[in-house]
C-alpha cells in the first residue's frame, strides 16, 4: 500500500492511491460547469468561427464553402482598414495614457493624509459606471455647442474643437471616455504600492537616496509586475470598444471611430454577412493573441520578480 | 478639501516669499516649509483630476433636471436652481422603460445567483482538491481572462439562433450558471484562505464533499459573496452588447437597450438624454457607493496573483 501522501503520490506517474483517486474523481466533478461552459461557451466558438469565416452563410441555408475569399476581400476593403488602424490607434493611444494617468495618481494618493479616501473614491466610481448611460453623458459633455466642454473652454477663451462631429477629434474623445475610467486600475495600483516592503526605502533613505531616485530604483521596479497584469488586460479592453462607438458616431465620422468590435457587429446584424463578419473575428482574436505575447516576451526586458508575495 | 490644509497656510504664504526665506532658513524648517509645498501641490493636481472626473456626472445631473430652455441657453448656466421633472416624465413615457427597468431587474438577478452559485463552486474545486491536470486547468481558466467576448458573439449568436433561444433571456443568462473566470478566481483565492482543519474535521463527521462546500466553506465565504455579487451586479446592469444582439422585441429590451433605442429615436432633442442617462447610472453609483468597501477588497485580491 501506497502511503497516502499527496507529495508522494504526485511523484508516481502510473497509479494514484485510492485517496488521490477520489479526489480527482471530486475535483472534476466540482469545476465540471466551468469545463462544460468553457468548451461551449469560449473554446467552441472561437474555433466555431474559424470555421465559419472560410464560408457564405445565412443561417437559414447551408454552409457554401468560399475558402480564404473573406481573407482576400480584406486586403481591398477600405473600411476594414480604417477599422484596423483605428483600433490600433484606440490601443497605442489609451494604454500607455490609462497606465501612466493610474500610476500616477496612486502614487499621489498612497499617502496617510486626510481625505485621500474620498479622492480615491472619486477616480474609482466612474470605472464601475459603464454602459449606454455613460455613453449618452459623454456625448452630451462634448456636445459642441451646448456641452460642458465647450463652455469651459470658451470661458477660457481656448478653441472649441466640434468633437465627435470632427473627423480628428472623433477617436480622442472616445479614447478620453476610455481614460475616464481608469479609477478601477489606480485602485489596484495602489494595492501594488502598499506592498512595496517599507523596509526598502528606509535602506535607500539612509543611503541617501532622493525621492525621484527611490521613485524608479525601488517603485517602478516593485510594481512592474502590477504594470504588466495591468497592460495586458487594459490592452485587451482595448480592442473591444464597441458601446461609444456604436451609440454615439456609428464609425463615423467618415468612418473615423469606426472600430473592428463594430465593424464585425454591422457585417454580421446589419448586412447579415456572417462569414466575413467571422473572418473579421479571426482578426481579432489573431490581434489580441499577438499584442498578448508580445506584452509576455517583452516582459523579460522590464517586469521585476522578487521572492516577496502575499502569501 | 480645502479645509484639510487650511491651518498651515499662514507660515507658508510668508516663507513662501523672499523674506520668510531667512526665518525658516534651519534644515529643519525649511522640511517642513517643503512638507507643506508638497501638500499643497499634491492637494492641488488631486483637486484638479478630482474634478475633471466628476464633471460628467455633475453636467448630467445639473441638466436632468434643467427647464428645456435653459438646456439651450447661451452662455451655460449651472444649477440656476430651476428644476423640472418634465423632460424625465417625456422620456419615461416615450419608450416602455418601467418594462425596460423590470427585465434588467430580472436579468440581473437572475444572472448574480447564477454567478455566485456556479463561480463558488468551481472555485471551491480548485482551492480544495488536488488532481492531475489542476495546474494547468487553472492556468487556462486565468488565460480565457484574456479572451475578448466579442470575439466568440457570432458563432454564440450562430449557437443560440439554432436553439432558437433568440429574443429570450437564455443566451444572457445560461451562461452565467458555467463560472466566470474572474469570479471563479476570486473564490478560489477566498476558500485558500479558510484553514483545511474546518474542512478536514468535517469530513471526519462524514460530511459529504458537496456539504463541505454548501454547509462550510459557503458561509464563511461571506466577504467573497458580496464582493462577488456586487461586481456582478453591476456587470449585468451594464452589459450592452449581448442584450442588443440577442434580445429583438421592445418588450424584452433591457435598459441599456433601451436607453440605445431612446437615443436613436430623440438624439437631436438633447434635453431628454440626460434624465434617461440618470436612470441608468444613478442605480449603479448607489451599488458603487454602499458597497465600495466590498468590490476594492475584491479588487485588491487580483494583485495577489
Amino acid at each position: 500500500m501506497r502511503t497516502p501522501a499527496p507529495e508522494t503520490t504526485r511523484k508516481q506517474p502510473g497509479r494514484l492511491s485510492r485517496a488521490a483517486q477520489r479526489d480527482q474523481r471530486r475535483f472534476y466533478l466540482f469545476i465540471l460547469p466551468w469545463l462544460i461552459g468553457f468548451v461551449l461557451f469560449q473554446a467552441g466558438p472561437m474555433l466555431f468561427a474559424i470555421g465559419i469565416s472560410f464560408t457564405d452563410w445565412l443561417l437559414v441555408d447551408t454552409p457554401v464553402w468560399r475558402g480564404l475569399a473573406h481573407y482576400r476581400t480584406m486586403r481591398s476593403d477600405a473600411a476594414f482598414h480604417a477599422a484596423l488602424r483605428n483600433t490600433l490607434y484606440y490601443s497605442a493611444a489609451s494604454v500607455p495614457l490609462a497606465i501612466a494617468l493610474s500610476l500616477g495618481l496612486a502614487l499621489l494618493l498612497n499617502r496617510r493624509w486626510a481625505g485621500m479616501s474620498v479622492f480615491r473614491t472619486i477616480f474609482f466610481v466612474p470605472s464601475l459606471v459603464s454602459g449606454v448611460a455613460v455613453v449618452l453623458v459623454w456625448g452630451w459633455l462634448f456636445n459642441p455647442r451646448y456641452g460642458a466642454v465647450n463652455g469651459l473652454l470658451g470661458s477660457l477663451g481656448l478653441p472649441q474643437p466640434g468633437w465627435l462631429s470632427d473627423p480628428r477629434w472623433a477617436m480622442p474623445t472616445i479614447i478620453l471616455l476610455g481614460v475616464w475610467s481608469v479609477g478601477g486600475i489606480v485602485v489596484v495600483y495602489l494595492a501594488g504600492l502598499q506592498n512595496v516592503p517599507t523596509e526598502l526605502y528606509d535602506a535607500a533613505r539612509i543611503d541617501g537616496a532622493g525621492r525621484w531616485q527611490m521613485l524608479r530604483a525601488i517603485t517602478l521596479p516593485m510594481v512592474s509586475p502590477v504594470t504588466f497584469f495591468l497592460m495586458v488586460m487594459v490592452t485587451i479592453g482595448s480592442l473591444q470598444v464597441f458601446a461609444p462607438v456604436y451609440v454615439l458616431t456609428e464609425g463615423g465620422p467618415r468612418n473615423a471611430t469606426l472600430t473592428l468590435p463594430l465593424y464585425i457587429y454591422q457585417n454580421a446584424f446589419r448586412f447579415q454577412k456572417y462569414g466575413y463578419a467571422a473572418a473579421l473575428t479571426v482578426v481579432l482574436i489573431v490581434i489580441a493573441l499577438a499584442l498578448t505575447l508580445l506584452q509576455l516576451a517583452l516582459a523579460r526586458r522590464w517586469v521585476y520578480y522578487t521572492g516577496w508575495s502575499g502569501r | 478639501m480645502k479645509q484639510t490644509h487650511a491651518p498651515q497656510p499662514q507660515g507658508t504664504t510668508g516663507a513662501a516669499t523672499g523674506a520668510g526665506i531667512r526665518r525658516f532658513s534651519s534644515p529643519r524648517a525649511r522640511r517642513s516649509m517643503l512638507h507643506v509645498v508638497e501638500r499643497l501641490l499634491v492637494y492641488g493636481v488631486l483637486t484638479f483630476f478630482a474634478f475633471l472626473f466628476l464633471l460628467p456626472l455633475i453636467s448630467m445631473l445639473d441638466t436632468a433636471f434643467k427647464p428645456r430652455a435653459l438646456v439651450y441657453s447661451f452662455p451655460p448656466t449651472w444649477f440656476s436652481g430651476d428644476v423640472t421633472l418634465d423632460n424625465f416624465r417625456f422620456g419615461w413615457n416615450a419608450l416602455p422603460f418601467d418594462r425596460f427597468l423590470l427585465n434588467t431587474l430580472f436579468v440581473t438577478s437572475v444572472s448574480v445567483c447564477g454567478t455566485v452559485l456556479s463561480s463558488s463552486l468551481v472555485g471551491f474545486g480548485f482551492a480544495r482538491y488536488h488532481a492531475r491536470g489542476a495546474g494547468l486547468l487553472f492556468m487556462v481558466m486565468l488565460a480565457t481572462l484574456m479572451i475578448p467576448p466579442t470575439t466568440t458573439l457570432i458563432p454564440r449568436f450562430v449557437l443560440f439562433a439554432k436553439l432558437g433561444w433568440i429574443n429570450s433571456y437564455l443566451p444572457l443568462l445560461d451562461p452565467t450558471f458555467f463560472g466566470m473566470p474572474f469570479f471563479i478566481f476570486l473564490f478560489r483565492q477566498f476558500f485558500r484562505s479558510i484553514p483545511r482543519d474546518y474542512f478536514d474535521a468535517a469530513e471526519i463527521d462524514g460530511c459529504s464533499p458537496f456539504g463541505l462546500y454548501w454547509r462550510i466553506a459557503l458561509p464563511m465565504a461571506r466577504p467573497a459573496l458580496v464582493t462577488s455579487a456586487l461586481f456582478a451586479t453591476i456587470g449585468a446592469w451594464n452589459d450592452f452588447l449581448d442584450p442588443l444582439i440577442f434580445l429583438s422585441t421592445m418588450d424584452k429590451f433591457t435598459l441599456q437597450v433601451g436607453l440605445a433605442t431612446f437615443n436613436g429615436a430623440y438624439y437631436s432633442q438633447l434635453h431628454l438624454l440626460m434624465p434617461m442617462a440618470l436612470v441608468g447610472i444613478v442605480p449603479v453609483l448607489v451599488v458603487v457607493v454602499v458597497g465600495q468597501r466590498w468590490i476594492l477588497s475584491g479588487l485588491m485580491r487580483q494583485v495577489e496573483k
